[in-house]
């Protein structure tokens, strides 16, 4: 059992997100603002915390760094798009991830599970050799496989071969042409998106939204790069 | 003390003892300078009595020789008596006999008188030849008539008064410094207590002139300076008896006349009148006055003149001149004075034209900038005058009006995308609900159709609103610049290779055919990659959204003259009848029954970004043919 704790001034949005996430390995507390989380955060062990920052008493972002004086409890921010200032300002004072309202249901379980299941099991997780890993995405060079926490992914050899060059060079932009290189060994034709092609598949594959990437993006007009964990924090 | 001097009687007494010392200052320095002429520093006191009374001393040596030698008797003789007089005499012939006296011969002689013996038709006579102090050794054929006085001097007589006159003379001869400092300090101590004190009274700050300060200085001046001349006029005048009584009567009212004069002379100053209150003045201020009121009345004129009128009398006027100069030229007497005063005028014209065309120059400077937007431009108006100050004045309230417009205005747009912004956030909490139970309504499907469908519908709007709220404040900030735009060189083939990339799957699934053409090496434009693709997402998306099934949709970049060129061109389905223009304006869209999904920002938005990344945004209606055109200038 997993205690999740849905924090929103919204009661509507908490029930939603209640029958989003009913799952029986969850357990569901809600609080509706940053003083009752902080409480009950105290009281109970929290697995992961869904937090608005817009609330009343306390906003999200103060209760987020009461929480981290003492706890390292995966925390994801829900928030309006337009607080871009806010979210970034979250996410540099120890939030794991963030979900943008209006929300997809199917992103916001995913999400969820995602951090889930890298606070209880990753840590434990036995690091075998050959194996890199970039956030909960994992690619075991052996085995020649991709989990996405924990879960198997299927990619094509290219794809694959992509995923490993950008993930072994972290942060580092590969430019179209230079990935084409790298993978082909020879020149792209003028005019070729076989690159883009590709690692808009990729993306479709490894990460949970893949209009929102939140490891493999593109530098429009310069090429694309894998960034490691937390690293997107700072955008 | 201050109080007591500046009481009345005080004051006169001051008056007068101050004309009093300076008579006696006066009185002190005549007498020393006679004393110097006179011998009173030099000579002896006997001397000095001899030297007055010489002319008596001769005519008694005279009568007593020459009544000797001559035998003769005259009548005076006997006025020479020891009881009738002071003088004591004794004569003596060739060889020393007393021939006469009127004392004992011994004694101090303190003068002598030498007379020679001449035959004349009427018998011997005695002629004085020599006199002197001192004896003489060698007396042959002279005779010697020696004088002194009588001690205590006991006869009433001119001897015993003049004896007494230069007594005190040399008595007085040193002290009469002594009286002349010693008044004069007085006196000026005296003066300078009068001038502080005049124009004041006791136990009180402010001035009280008196009436004779009313009276115009210069005439109180004239005034005094005509008492004067009249008085020295009078003395020049005199015989030396009326002298000594003029003397002894003009100096005491010169005197205060000259004090009265230097106290008012230092009341008008504390008043600050000394040169205001004077006829002078007065007559100068007047004409002053009058002359400025002309001139200010003329000015007036010529301001309240319009521009033409203005320019017509400076025309007239110098046609006058002109006229003027003319005649003078054929006039042969004054033709010198006709050139200079042409060159005078010429001067003047020539001063002024370039004046005029400075200021316009300065003037146009200052509209020119107006005109090309710069509003915090100032036209500087120092120097200017006339209308062209007028005109400069205007042009700088012109900007500074306008800039305050657009202050407003700017400050109006920021309101309004802070307030759409801050309204967009409280509709999405709400609309965040609405989407997440109708898509809980579309999972849980029920057996009636109708219920189905309507959840269906519920879910699309819902989505088209999120979609729309986000386009709405991207809209207002990139329309009132509160969008921050990171420039950094993109690679633009790049740019387009990603952004096909992108949507090459989608169109597939529409049933377009992508066809995207990238020339070979690299083109670099100054854009913010993440707004770039911004502009690709929406024109890509309208592509995939309006475009015929089955259609092609061709993307291409190109090099032209310096611009890297975009091209956006696909077929729509629907039919276009709209312009262009009306394309991107706000919440239009491709087709008018405004049912499909999307919203007409799309086309706006890319509009935005490409503009404020120093591109230009064209879109082309040719028939069923959309096309859209970007170009960014190439940096190297």
């Amino acid at each position: 059992m997993y205690n999740i704790l849905i924090c929103d001034d919204d009661q509507d949005i908490i029930n939603a997100l209640k029958i989003f996430l009913s799952d029986p390995e969850y357990s569901l507390f809600e609080a509706n603002n940053g003083k009752q989380a902080i409480e009950l955060i105290e009281k109970e062990e929290m697995h992961l915390v869904l937090m608005d920052i817009m609330m009343p008493e306390m906003d999200g972002i103060s209760a987020m760094v009461h929480i981290r004086r003492k706890n390292n409890v995966p925390v994801i921010l829900i928030t309006a798009k337009s607080e871009a200032s806010d979210m970034i300002l979250g996410l540099n004072v120890g939030a794991d991830d963030y979900i943008t309202k209006p929300f997809n249901p199917i992103e916001v379980a995913a999400r969820v599970k995602s951090q889930i299941r890298r606070y209880t099991q990753l840590g434990a997780a036995q690091m075998k050799p050959k194996t890199i890993s970039v956030g909960g995405i994992e690619l075991d060079d052996n085995a020649k496989t991709v989990t996405r926490d924990g879960m198997p992914i299927q990619l094509t050899p290219t794809e694959y071969e992509i995923l490993k060059l950008l993930m072994q060079n972290l942060g580092r932009v590969y430019s179209p042409k230079e990935i084409y290189k790298e993978i082909w060994r020879e020149s792209p034709y003028s005019a070729d998106n076989t690159v883009a092609v590709h690692i808009r598949h990729i993306r479709e594959k490894i990460e949970i939204n893949p209009a929102e990437p939140r490891y493999l993006k593109a530098v429009w007009g310069h090429g694309y790069v894998m960034e490691g964990d937390k690293q997107w924090k700072t955008l | 003390m201050e109080n007591f001097v500046k009481r009345m009687p005080v004051k006169i007494i001051c008056f007068l003892l101050c004309g009093i010392f300076l008579c006696t200052t006066l009185a002190s320095i005549v007498g020393a300078v006679i004393f110097a002429f006179e011998g009173f520093y030099t000579e002896s006191e006997n001397q000095l009595l001899v030297d007055t009374v010489h002319g008596n001393l001769r005519t008694a040596a005279n009568i007593i020789t020459r009544s000797a030698v001559s035998g003769k008797d005259y009548n005076e003789e006997y006025e020479y008596s020891a009881e009738r007089t002071n003088l004591r005499y004794c004569l003596f012939d060739e060889s020393k006999n007393t021939v006469a006296t009127n004392c004992d011969a011994d004694g101090e002689w303190i003068y002598y008188y030498w007379f020679e013996i001449k035959e004349t038709e009427n018998g011997p006579d005695a002629i004085c030849v020599r006199s002197g102090e001192v004896p003489i050794k060698n007396t042959d054929g002279k005779w010697t008539f020696a004088i002194r006085f009588e001690e205590g001097f006991p006869v009433e007589d001119e001897y015993a008064l003049f004896s007494f006159l230069v007594d005190i003379g040399y008595t007085l001869r040193y002290w009469i410094y002594a009286i002349g400092i010693g008044s004069l300090v007085l006196f000026i101590a005296l003066l300078v207590v009068l001038m502080s004190v005049s124009a004041r009274r006791p136990n009180s700050h402010e001035l009280h002139p008196g009436y004779l300060n009313r009276v115009p200085f210069d005439i109180i001046f004239v005034v005094v300076i005509a008492l004067f001349g009249a008085a020295l006029g009078v003395l020049s005048e005199c015989n030396s008896y009326e002298l000594t009584i003029a003397l002894a009567i003009v100096p005491l009212p010169l005197a205060y006349l000259f004090i009265g004069t230097c106290m008012s002379i230092a009341a008008r100053i504390k008043q600050r009148s000394l040169l205001k209150n004077t006829v002078v003045w007065r007559v100068c201020a007047l004409l002053f006055k009058c002359l400025s009121r002309l001139w200010r009345g003329a000015v007036t004129l010529l301001r309240s003149l319009p521009t033409v009128w203005r320019t017509v009398i400076l025309l007239v006027v110098n046609f006058m001149l002109d006229f003027i100069i003319l005649a003078m030229m054929a006039d042969r007497a004054s033709d010198e004075l006709a050139v200079f005063l042409w060159l005078a005028k010429a001067t003047v014209i020539f001063g002024l034209g370039i004046y005029a065309g400075l200021f316009m120059r300065k003037l146009q400077k200052g509209a020119q900038a107006l005109a090309d937007g710069d509003l915090a431009y100032t036209t500087d108006t120092k120097g200017m005058y006339w209308d062209f100050k007028k005109h400069g004045e205007n042009l700088n309230r012109i900007s500074e009006g306008m800039s305050v417009a657009v202050e407003e205005r700017l400050q109006s747009e920021r309101m309004k995308t802070e307030l759409i912004t801050n309204v967009s956030h409280d509709i999405k909490t709400p609309l965040t609900s609405i989407i997440n139970y109708s898509n809980l309504i579309a999972d849980n499907k029920c057996d009636c159709e109708q219920h189905n469908e309507y959840s269906e519908v519920l879910l699309r709007k819902s989505e088209h609103l999120k979609r729309l709220l986000d386009d709405l404040v991207e809209i207002s900030k990139a329309n009132t610049g509160n969008l921050e735009i990171e420039f950094s060189p993109c690679d633009a083939g790049v740019l387009l290779e990603q952004a096909s990339g992108e949507y090459l799957q989608r169109c597939e699934a529409a049933g377009l055919e992508l066809i995207t053409s990238i020339p070979d090496g690299k083109i670099k434009i100054m854009a913010d990659g993440r707004r770039m693709w911004r502009v690709f997402d929406n024109l890509l998306n309208n592509a995939v959204k309006y475009s015929l099934f089955g259609s092609r949709v061709y993307i291409s970049l190109e090099k032209n003259n310096g611009m890297a060129r975009y091209t956006f061109k696909n077929t729509s389905k629907e039919l276009l009848n709209v312009t262009p223009k009306e394309l991107v304006e706000r919440f239009v869209r491709g087709d008018s029954s405004r049912s499909t999904e999307g919203n007409g920002l799309g086309l706006s938005i890319a509009q935005s970004l490409v503009e404020l990344q120093n591109g230009t945004f064209d879109i082309e209606i040719d028939g069923d043919l959309f096309k859209a055109t970007l170009a960014f200038p190439i940096v190297e």
